[in-house]
């Protein structure tokens, strides 16, 4: 982990002894984030695992710039960054083709291109049968489908996920992993994603952050040492899972 | 409203309204909506226009206990206020009685966008709703269902606001109307003009707002 600033051409975000302050649910602000240092080199798929669950949406919040740090410095080495929120945040009003196609609206790309390109990201998460629901009569996992392609339309060179697989069931979740493996790839784009499941974390990640709570900080990085394909039923694999499991026991 | 368009109907077939001044409460019923219509139109673009203008200002948190408290102003503590600068006029009326919806608009926009999810106004940042963009593609859809909703609660109230105007102006309307009956008595005529006034009032709701908030509801579903 740095604790200096310590970027390169090739890194997307460094984060050097960030500190966060929020409202801890009694009207006071108090650090939620304290000295955390992370880099993310272009490309890598990092997850960050917060057992309690308490300050990572906040982090992912400071990365995008909504929200200033109350210390510490970020050098973002992105420039277009979009999000799939842990709520999918798809806007209920809107189709799903429109949905998907805001964020070229917001840019003033003509109706036509806009939606061809959604069409084209809605197919890339295999649903461009139901251009014309709303959201409010998707499943969970379509809705998160819908809105990882909403986040794909940018073509995004940083894409973070809060929470992709909650709530979803075992086939369900499944089938977006192996989606999301597949777009990683073809689209080489960094992805930084907050995941609570172990082995999720084990089969996507290049590198998994560990944090630790009250304040939340990085309590370790632990480095995914398994080839791509991974199969998640090899012993490998669960050696893996053991020892993330482990180190997630020490911490709490 | 089918029960009262029942018993209007019963009392018209035993003869109650038989001398009832049809012209008269006809002309009251056209004036008080006229005013009713305009008050509405002015209180919608003044609440939508002031809702979503703070919504969309970094100071929204700050501004949002001052609206709370200016909406526990009871209405008719400010007529005096109107009287003063508009005396005994339509205008007066009208902007009383505007006064009065778009309290319930502002506050009904204000809380949908108070409410609004913290990942849903992130995702609208994230994808490009700055600015004025953030106003018309994000705020404003996002409060469309509390517009109705506030409509429909400013509605009543505005009602309530132009005709009570009306019978202290006693210019001409159905308070006026009203106004004159309470002082001859129970009538033919003011019979006729409240079951008038209370048709008005659940037709417009039952047709207008109904369909509109079943539509709203429909697609704000979560």
């Amino acid at each position: 982990m740095p604790n200096d600033m310590n970027y390169s051409p090739d890194t997307a975000l460094v984060l050097s002894r960030v500190g966060v302050r929020a409202d801890n649910g009694r009207n006071r602000r108090e650090f939620a984030l304290e000295d955390v240092s992370l880099s993310v080199a272009k490309g890598e798929f990092v997850s960050i695992v917060d057992p309690s669950g308490i300050g990572t949406s906040t982090l992912m919040r400071v990365i995008l710039g909504l929200m200033p740090p109350a210390r510490g410095d970020i050098m973002r080495g992105f420039e277009t960054p979009a999000m799939v929120p842990r709520d999918h945040a798809l806007f209920p009003w809107l189709t799903v083709l429109e949905n998907v196609a805001f964020g070229l609206q917001m840019k003033d790309v003509p109706q036509e291109t806009r939606e061809h390109v959604a069409r084209e990201k809605l197919a890339e998460v295999n649903l461009e049968h139901i251009e014309q629901r709303y959201p409010a009569v998707l499943s969970r996992e379509e809705r998160q489908r819908v809105s990882l392609a909403r986040a794909l339309t940018l073509a995004p060179d940083l894409l973070i996920m809060d929470e992709p697989f909650s709530g979803l069931d075992t086939i369900a979740a499944a089938a977006l992993k192996a989606d999301l493996l597949r777009i990683w790839r073809s689209h080489s784009m960094t992805i930084l994603m907050t995941n609570s499941l172990i082995p999720e974390a084990v089969e996507l990640s290049d590198r998994v952050v560990l944090m630790e709570a009250h304040p939340g900080r990085i309590a370790t990085t632990l480095t995914i040492n398994l080839p791509r394909p991974r199969d998640p039923r090899s012993p490998a694999f669960f050696r893996e899972v053991d020892r993330l499991t482990n180190a997630i026991r020490r911490i709490s | 409203m089918v029960i009262i368009i029942v018993a209007t109907a019963i009392l018209a077939a035993f003869g109650v309204f038989r001398g009832a001044s049809w012209p008269s409460l006809g002309i009251a019923l056209v004036h008080t909506a006229y005013r009713f219509i305009v008050a509405y139109l002015i209180a919608l673009a003044l609440g939508a226009s002031i809702g979503l203008l703070v919504g969309w200002s970094p100071l929204f948190d700050a501004l949002l206990p001052v609206f709370d408290v200016f909406q526990s102003i009871p209405s008719f503590a400010l007529l005096p206020f109107f009287i003063y600068f508009f005396g005994f006029t339509d205008t007066m009326i009208i902007l009383f009685a505007a006064s009065s919806i778009a309290c319930p608009i502002l506050s009904a926009i204000l809380s949908a966008i108070k409410d609004a999810p913290q990942d849903q106004a992130d995702a609208a940042t994230v994808f490009g709703a700055r600015g004025w963009k953030r106003v018309r593609f994000y705020l404003a859809p996002l409060s469309a269902s509390a517009i109705l909703t506030g409509s429909v609660v400013g509605i009543a109230i505005g009602w309530e606001s132009v005709i009570g105007a009306e019978i202290v102006a006693n210019t001409s309307g159905f308070g006026a109307f009203i106004r004159t009956a309470s002082v001859s008595g129970i009538d033919a005529s003011s019979v006729a003009g409240l079951l008038a006034i209370l048709i008005l009032v659940f037709a417009v709701n039952r047709l207008v707002w109904a369909p509109l908030l079943a539509k709203s509801t429909k697609h704000h579903a979560k």
